[in-house]
């Protein structure tokens, strides 16, 4: 090899350690840029770490606050959610009662209307005193035809009562609520309710009502297993004895148009036969 | 599914028809028919001349009493598992006592509760 080549070789070794240096200059620079970068990072971290350690108990304290005072208000809203729920159980049981006794009106109310005799009309309104109401003793009473006496139709009279046949009006408390037209109610006592059996009429079409009292209901006693007359058990005697009274009115007048009937036809054959 | 047949025995027509009205639809159970006797003796002779599946029945009846008419009922071993519901307004303790002794399965008193009643029909016809 030639003087000339290897000074050229040299230039070349040289030039490459010249850029290998350059190179390890770049990396240790960039070396140091990262090592401010790590440095800073952990500068960030420790800061963090230590605001960290400084809030998070009252952090978690509020937190727990915050909670405590959810559950409290989902506790008040179960409680409020509980009682309406007892409302409405206690409505579904109401609405219950109220349709059984819509159904026991119904029944009622037809078997009262289903016969034009007096006395089939006073035993149905017998059986409906002591099968819906519950009534031990009762009485049945219907105005005479002068309007100056109560008469006993039907019922079940105790010792106290047994001689209430007739009650004149304004006498007793009967004869007082036939006169009134208005109903009598105690909470206690050997006479418990009388309510009078009236039908609204109107003497023509277009003319005013008047109310006519057909008789009285009263009711005595209870059955000993019934603790008390509800107002449900007073609403619904309050309806039937508007029934009652239609039924025991529609019976007589049926029975006094029979009669009438037999009699111009008994008048009818006597002419014939002559 | 045939229908479940139902002996009402009352001589009150009212409450013959009340108890039907109650009964007529039960959740949970199919559907009922009714057949009626006025007394126990009718009640008797109705029972004997068909099947039923329940029995409803007063106490205090002209001819045979409700009483007489379970006696006679649970005479017979092949009706010893019928169901029969007293409906009665004689409410003492004796009066129960005599009701369930002879055989009745429920004793329930005048005025009913509907809810009661079907609430004890549902149990013992499911």
């Amino acid at each position: 090899m030639s003087k000339g080549e290897d000074l050229l070789t040299i230039l070349y070794k040289s030039q490459e350690f010249l850029i290998e240096l350059y190179r390890g200059d770049q990396l240790a620079k960039e070396i140091i840029a990262e090592n401010q970068n790590l440095r800073l990072q952990i500068k960030d971290l420790q800061a963090q770490l230590a605001r960290n350690n400084k809030v998070e108990p009252s952090n978690l304290e509020q937190e727990n606050k915050q909670l405590h005072q959810n559950l409290k208000q989902l506790e008040s809203r179960n409680l409020s959610i509980e009682a309406e729920k007892r409302i409405f159980i206690q409505r579904y049981i109401d609405v219950e009662k109220q349709n059984e006794a819509l159904a026991n009106l119904y029944v009622a109310s037809y078997q009262l209307h289903s016969t034009l005799e007096s006395q089939k009309v006073v035993n149905t309104i017998a059986e409906i005193i002591i099968n819906l109401i519950g009534a031990e003793e009762f009485a049945i009473f219907t105005l005479n035809e002068d309007q100056t006496e109560l008469i006993f139709m039907g019922g079940e009279l105790g010792d106290k009562q047994r001689h209430k046949k007739r009650i004149s009006l304004g006498k007793d408390i009967e004869g007082q609520v036939a006169l009134s037209k208005t109903p009598y109610r105690a909470i206690e006592g050997e006479h418990l309710i009388s309510i009078p059996l009236e039908i609204s009429l109107a003497a023509k079409p277009n003319s005013e009502a008047v109310n006519e009292l057909v008789g009285v209901i009263s009711i005595y006693k209870l059955l000993a297993h019934k603790k008390s007359f509800t107002d449900l058990d007073y609403e619904l005697l309050n309806l039937l004895a508007g029934h009652a009274a239609t039924a025991l009115l529609s019976a007589k007048l049926y029975q006094g148009t029979e009669r009438k009937l037999r009699t111009i036809e008994g008048f009818i054959n006597l002419l014939r036969q002559n | 599914m045939a229908d479940r047949r139902v002996l009402v025995v009352d001589d009150s027509a009212t409450m013959r028809q009340l108890l039907i009205m109650a009964v007529r639809k039960l959740d949970g159970i199919g559907p009922l028919s009714f057949i009626e006797g006025v007394d126990g003796k009718d009640g008797y002779e109705k029972f004997c001349a068909s099947n039923f599946d329940l029995v409803l029945s007063d106490i205090k009846m002209p001819n045979m009493t409700g009483l007489d008419l379970i006696a006679k009922i649970r005479q017979e071993s092949e009706h010893k598992d019928v169901p029969i519901i007293i409906i009665s307004t004689k409410g003492e303790e004796h009066d129960i006592q005599a009701g369930l002794s002879l055989g009745a399965n429920e004793y329930l008193l005048k005025p009913i509760s509907t809810i009661r009643l079907k609430e004890v029909i549902t149990r013992l016809l499911t």
